[in-house]
């Protein structure tokens, strides 16, 4: 069926990776973020120590520092999730990686685990910024961001 | 096409800003630009293909550009990455 003109946009429902107050990305310290230049999406101030996956997908990208992780949705949605902010600093010190770049995840599957304390003692704060790389590409709309004590963190419109 | 061997000199290699301001410089370019390092190309206009590179300070990448202005684009892409 190729129905191109036509084409409605796909909802995805991103969820909170880790449960917590949602930040605007303008707000995080962090340039590349607060300027949206690794793309759009939003951030979260954590609670827990747990980053899961926020959709069903498969893992892209693990860097060898573990403070981040790359995953891409069925429908072909990239997504950055970066534990803390400037946290490539600690080459890997107080993140544990349960997953391999390839594997396949579900939505809640635990991803990362984070030793707040550890951050927080290396002066690094734990705002956790979830980006869209492939918003343009893709034509991703965010078309509303999930309130402090929901699960949703954003709700997009894919219509690439 | 014209093909380059350049050295990262970015203190933190081509990882999240450099990353940034390369897609975006891409994005601009009317020329198709790919990046390689040990055998594996990906497109520059993708951020996460570039971070999946792991690209270190004092490391040599391969860059691809191919299009009406690969010789200025090149001269671009090569100002940026020689950038401390």
């Amino acid at each position: 069926m190729l129905n191109i003109l036509g084409k409605k946009a796909e909802k995805l429902i991103i969820y909170k990776p880790v449960k917590g107050k949602v930040i605007d990305l303008s707000e995080v310290p962090d340039a590349v973020f607060s300027e949206r230049l690794m793309g759009d999406g939003a951030a979260i101030e954590p609670e827990g120590n747990e980053v899961a996956a926020p959709c069903d997908g498969k893992v892209l990208l693990v860097p060898k520092t573990l403070h981040a992780i790359a995953l891409e949705a069925e429908n072909g949605v990239e997504l950055l999730i970066h534990i803390g902010i400037d946290t490539v600093e600690l080459g890997g010190q107080g993140f544990t990686c349960h997953v391999n770049a390839g594997d396949p995840v579900r939505r809640g599957d635990k991803l990362i685990s984070f030793d707040r304390e550890a951050i927080g003692r290396e002066g690094k704060a734990l705002t956790t910024p979830i980006v869209i790389t492939n918003a343009e590409e893709k034509n991703i709309e965010i078309v509303k961001l999930g309130t402090d004590n929901s699960d949703v963190l954003m709700e997009l419109a894919v219509k690439g | 096409m014209l093909k380059e061997i350049i050295r990262v000199n970015g203190k933190d290699g081509l990882h999240a800003r450099p990353a940034a301001e390369f897609v975006q410089l891409c994005k601009r370019l009317k020329s198709d630009v790919k990046l390689e390092k040990n055998g594996t190309v990906v497109p520059g206009k993708s951020i996460i293909g570039i971070m999946s590179l792991g690209i270190a300070k004092g490391e040599d990448v391969t860059i691809i550009v191919e299009g009406g202005d690969e010789g200025e684009a090149l001269n671009v892409i090569m100002e940026l990455l020689n950038k401390e």
